[in-house]
C-alpha cells in the first residue's frame, strides 16, 4: 500500500496544496519517487521532465506563499498520453512514423489544465497512434497491467490507466475513439470518463477520427473526473466541434441527491457474452446502485451490431484519411498491426463511409427514444470477459485473438458513435485479483448525471479504493 | 461481398490508392472488411433517401436534457 501523499484523490491532494499543508515540490518529490519505483514493473512513462517540472514546483510554491492561486489545480503534478501537442516538445503518438519534429501548437486540454495550476511531468505510453485496444506497442514495449503485469491494461491510454492505479499520479488525459478511455481505467480499477462528442476541444490533439475522438480524464474516483472536467469543457475557437453548450459546475452537482433516478439496465446486447464472474460483479452493482435509492428499470435496446459495425468504418475510413502519405511512403515504420487496421480503412467504399456518418444521427433519436424517454441513465459492462493477458493478445497468441479484440470493444463503441457521456467505474474484483468494471452512459452532455451517480456509488462501495499490489 | 472477392478488391483498391499492402495484409482484413461491412448494412438499408451527416448534430442537441 502507498501512504502519504500519493494515495490522496486528485480531489483531495489539490485541497491539500491550497491550503498549504504540502507543498507542489513535497507532492511531486513523492510521485517522481513512485513513477520511478513502478516504471520498470509496468512500462507506463514514455518520459519524465525531472528538471522542468521541479522548476514548475518551486515556481507554483512560491505564488502560493505571495497568496496567488492559478486554480483548482494549483501544483498537482500530471503526466499525460504521449498525443497531446506542446509547443516545441515532439510528441510521440507512441509511433515511429511521425518522427521527431517539435509540435507547433499546445493542445487546447494542456492550455486548460496549465492555467488551471497544473505541473506536466511527463508523458504517458500509448498504443500506436492511439489505435488498438489492449496496451500493446511494438515500437515502446507493451505497458502492464498493476494489477498483475502478465495482463494487458487496455488502450490505447495505457500509461493513463496503469500509472494511475499504481499511485504514480492523481489524474491524467486519455483519448476515447472506441473505448480509449474506459477500457484501461476499467481494467486498470479506476475510474474514466469519456464525454460526450464536443464536450472538450480536441484542438492540439493527435486525430485518429475526428467524427469520433473525444478528450478525457482517467482519475481514481468520479469527483476527480468531475474536477479535471470543469477545468477542460468549453467552447474553444480553435476546434469548431467544441460545443458551446454551457459547462455545469459539476463538483458542486455531485451533491445533489441520487434518490428517484431511473438507472436502465439493458435487456439485450449487452448482456451478449458476459462472463460468468464478471456478471456477477455487474449485479452486485445494480444491487448497490438500488440500495442508493435508484429506480432500476430493464430497457429494451435497438439493435446494437449495425451501430458498432458503422462506428468501425468511421473510425476505420477517417483514420486512413490521416495516415494516407505515410501508408504510401513509409509504411514499414509503422507496426504490422497498425499498418494492417489503417490499410483496412483505404478500402472501405466512400459511399459506405458517408451511410456511416448519415445513420449516425438517426441511430442516436431511436436509442435515445428506447433509452432515455424511459430512464435518466443506462448501466452496462464495459468488457464481457476477464481481462485477457498480453501474450494471448499478442500476434500469433492465441486463436482467438481477433474474438477476443472484438469483445474488448463491443460495449465501447456504440457510444462513440452515438456521441453519449460514459463513465467507466470500478465495480468489482475477480477471484484472480483482476478489476470489473461498469459504465454509466448518460444523454448527451449530461456528464453531471453519470459523474453524480459515479460518485454516490464510491460513496457507498470501496472498490476504488483498492490499490494494486505492485 | 464474399471474403474471396473482396480479397482481390483489398489488395486492387490499395495499389489504386498507391498503398503496396503485403498478399499476407490483405488475406487477413478482407474477411474482417466483409464482416463489418455486412454486419452493417441492414442499418444503411433502412436509411431514407434525404438523410444527412449533419442530422446527428441536430440529434446531439435534440437528446439533451
Amino acid at each position: 500500500m502507498t501512504t502519504g501523499l500519493n494515495a490522496l484523490t486528485l480531489t483531495e491532494v489539490a485541497a491539500l496544496l491550497r491550503r498549504r499543508e504540502a507543498s507542489a515540490t513535497e507532492v511531486l518529490d513523492a510521485v517522481l519517487a513512485r513513477a520511478r519505483a513502478v516504471q520498470p514493473k509496468l512500462n507506463c512513462f514514455l518520459r519524465i521532465d525531472e528538471e522542468l517540472a521541479r522548476e514548475a514546483a518551486r515556481l507554483a510554491d512560491l505564488e502560493l506563499a505571495r497568496g496567488r492561486l492559478r486554480g483548482p489545480l494549483h501544483g498537482v503534478p500530471m503526466a499525460h498520453k504521449d498525443m497531446y501537442y506542446r509547443e516545441g516538445v515532439p510528441s510521440s503518438c507512441g509511433a515511429r512514423v511521425k518522427g521527431n519534429e517539435p509540435e507547433r501548437t499546445t493542445a487546447t486540454a494542456l492550455k486548460r489544465l496549465d492555467a488551471a495550476g497544473a505541473i506536466q511531468f511527463g508523458v504517458l505510453h500509448m498504443a500506436e497512434f492511439a489505435y488498438g485496444p489492449t496496451g500493446h506497442n511494438y515500437h515502446d514495449g507493451h505497458c502492464r497491467n498493476p494489477w498483475n503485469t502478465a495482463h494487458v491494461t487496455g488502450g490505447s491510454s495505457s500509461g493513463s490507466g496503469a500509472s494511475v492505479a499504481a499511485r504514480a499520479g492523481f489524474a491524467a488525459l486519455g483519448s476515447d475513439t472506441g473505448g480509449s478511455v474506459r477500457l484501461p481505467a476499467a481494467i486498470c480499477g479506476i475510474t474514466g470518463l469519456k464525454v460526450s462528442y464536443g464536450r472538450v476541444s480536441r484542438a492540439g490533439a493527435m486525430p485518429l477520427s475526428f467524427s469520433m475522438d473525444t478528450v478525457g480524464p482517467l482519475a481514481r474516483t468520479a469527483a476527480d473526473c468531475a474536477l479535471m472536467l470543469s477545468v477542460l469543457a468549453g467552447p474553444d475557437p480553435a476546434d469548431p466541434t467544441a460545443s458551446a453548450e454551457p459547462v455545469p459546475d459539476y463538483l458542486a452537482r455531485l451533491a445533489l441527491p441520487v434518490k428517484g433516478l431511473r438507472v436502465g439496465v439493458p435487456m439485450s446486447y449487452f448482456t451478449d457474452d458476459i462472463d460468468a464472474a464478471v456478471g456477477a460483479a455487474l449485479t452486485e452493482s445494480i444491487k448497490a446502485i438500488a440500495s442508493l435509492g435508484c429506480e432500476i428499470v430493464p430497457v429494451a435496446l435497438p439493435d446494437l451490431v449495425p451501430v458498432d459495425a458503422a462506428g468501425t468504418h468511421v473510425i476505420a475510413a477517417e483514420a486512413a484519411a490521416y495516415h494516407g502519405n505515410w501508408l504510401r511512403t513509409r509504411a514499414e515504420k509503422y507496426s504490422p498491426q497498425v499498418r494492417a487496421r489503417l490499410e483496412r480503412g483505404l478500402a472501405i467504399p466512400a459511399a459506405r463511409y458517408i451511410d456511416a456518418l448519415r445513420m449516425r444521427g438517426p441511430a442516436l433519436a431511436e436509442f435515445s427514444k428506447a433509452v432515455f424517454a424511459k430512464v435518466d441513465v443506462l448501466h452496462a459492462p464495459c468488457i464481457p470477459i476477464p481481462t485477457p493477458t498480453i501474450a494471448e493478445t499478442d500476434v500469433g497468441g492465441s486463436p482467438n485473438m481477433d474474438r477476443t479484440l472484438a469483445l474488448m470493444t463491443k460495449f465501447m463503441r456504440p457510444f462513440n458513435y452515438l456521441g453519449l457521456p460514459s463513465l467507466a467505474v470500478p465495480c468489482g474484483f475477480l477471484a484472480s485479483g483482476l478489476p470489473v468494471g461498469m459504465q454509466l452512459v448518460g444523454r448527451p452532455y449530461a456528464e453531471d448525471a453519470i459523474l453524480r451517480l459515479g460518485h454516490a456509488f464510491q460513496q457507498a462501495t470501496d472498490w476504488h479504493r483498492r490499490e494494486p499490489p505492485l | 461481398m464474399n471474403p474471396r472477392a473482396s480479397e482481390t478488391y483489398v489488395t486492387e483498391v490499395l495499389a489504386l490508392q498507391g498503398v503496396a499492402a503485403a498478399p499476407e495484409a490483405a488475406r487477413a482484413i478482407a474477411p474482417t472488411l466483409s464482416a463489418q461491412l455486412a454486419a452493417a448494412d441492414p442499418g444503411y438499408a433502412a436509411l431514407a433517401f434525404d438523410v444527412e451527416p449533419a442530422t446527428f448534430l441536430v440529434a446531439l442537441d435534440r437528446e439533451k436534457p
